[in-house]
């Protein structure tokens, strides 16, 4: 599925390869401050309903790149919430989208090298 | 600035965070700030790049031609890090993924059972034990 239906704020937003990629509300708005390094406007302290379309629209987008590093790994090992995850990293932008395995965006920040070191060593951003 | 200078940043943000009433909020909003330098800095040598390096080094690593710790010396080797920078580095890291998971309504029913967020007490614990580990490596 593509990134062509018309996103919005309702719980769950976007869609993308492999099956169908969802992303909560809460996590939109909670990401929402790493929204500027995905092209998307908007005050991260009080996103619109449109911003955190635009949003979910650019993550859909990232997830569709077909050459992207999808490195399997953690996101938050040995925490509440934390989980096994696909990190889903774009080289040429240093973008990074972390979905876990009941297909749910768990992050999205652009990474910087020492992150980039770590993830390609250990598969863990944390 | 140099990764030394910007890891007393970050030791200096802890201080005013844990011990002189720095909020939560703030110190994570100052935190992105330094953060945002540090990316810049570690991105610099890239400038003087006749390939992707970098690239080149994932490969190796994809392909199963550096184990874990081979790669983590090359790239360090890449990027020009001392020993002592990658211990500033990886403290950031851990700092990002704390200040990340922050959310000042955290305690909020609505957020999902399954997600990783941080009160202001969790991300307060959190760091001073981040904090520990560093100062114990």
């Amino acid at each position: 599925m593509g990134c062509d239906k018309d996103l919005d704020s309702t719980d769950v937003i976007a869609a993308a390869p492999p099956g169908d990629v969802t992303v909560t509300q809460s996590k939109l708005q909670h990401e929402f401050k790493h929204a500027a390094k995905f092209g998307v406007a908007g005050n991260p302290k009080g996103p619109t309903s449109q911003q955190l379309g635009n949003f979910a629209q650019a993550l859909c987008n990232h997830l569709n790149k077909a050459d992207n590093d999808r490195i399997e790994g953690n996101w938050f090992e040995g925490r509440p919430g934390g989980c096994e995850c696909t990190h889903n990293y774009d080289p040429h932008t240093d973008l990074c989208v972390g979905v876990n395995r009941n297909n749910e965006i768990v992050y999205a920040m652009q990474l910087g090298p020492a992150q980039v070191g770590h993830l390609s060593s250990t598969g863990k951003l944390r | 600035m140099n990764f030394q200078d910007i890891g007393k940043q970050y030791l200096q943000l802890i201080s005013a965070f844990l011990e002189d009433g720095l909020s939560a909020g703030a110190f994570v909003d100052k935190f992105f700030e330094v953060r945002e330098r540090s990316v810049e800095r570690q991105n610099a040598p890239k400038k003087h790049w006749d390939q992707p390096h970098d690239r080149l080094l994932i490969g190796q690593r994809r392909a199963g031609m550096l184990d874990e710790n081979q790669f983590a010396r090359q790239w360090a080797k890449l990027f020009g890090w001392s020993a002592a920078d990658q211990r500033i580095l990886a403290f950031e890291n851990e700092l990002f993924a704390l200040c990340d998971a922050y959310d000042d309504s955290s305690s909020s029913p609505s957020r999902a059972a399954n997600e990783v967020y941080l009160s202001d007490e969790e991300l307060r614990s959190a760091i001073k034990a981040a904090l520990k580990e560093h100062q114990a490596a």
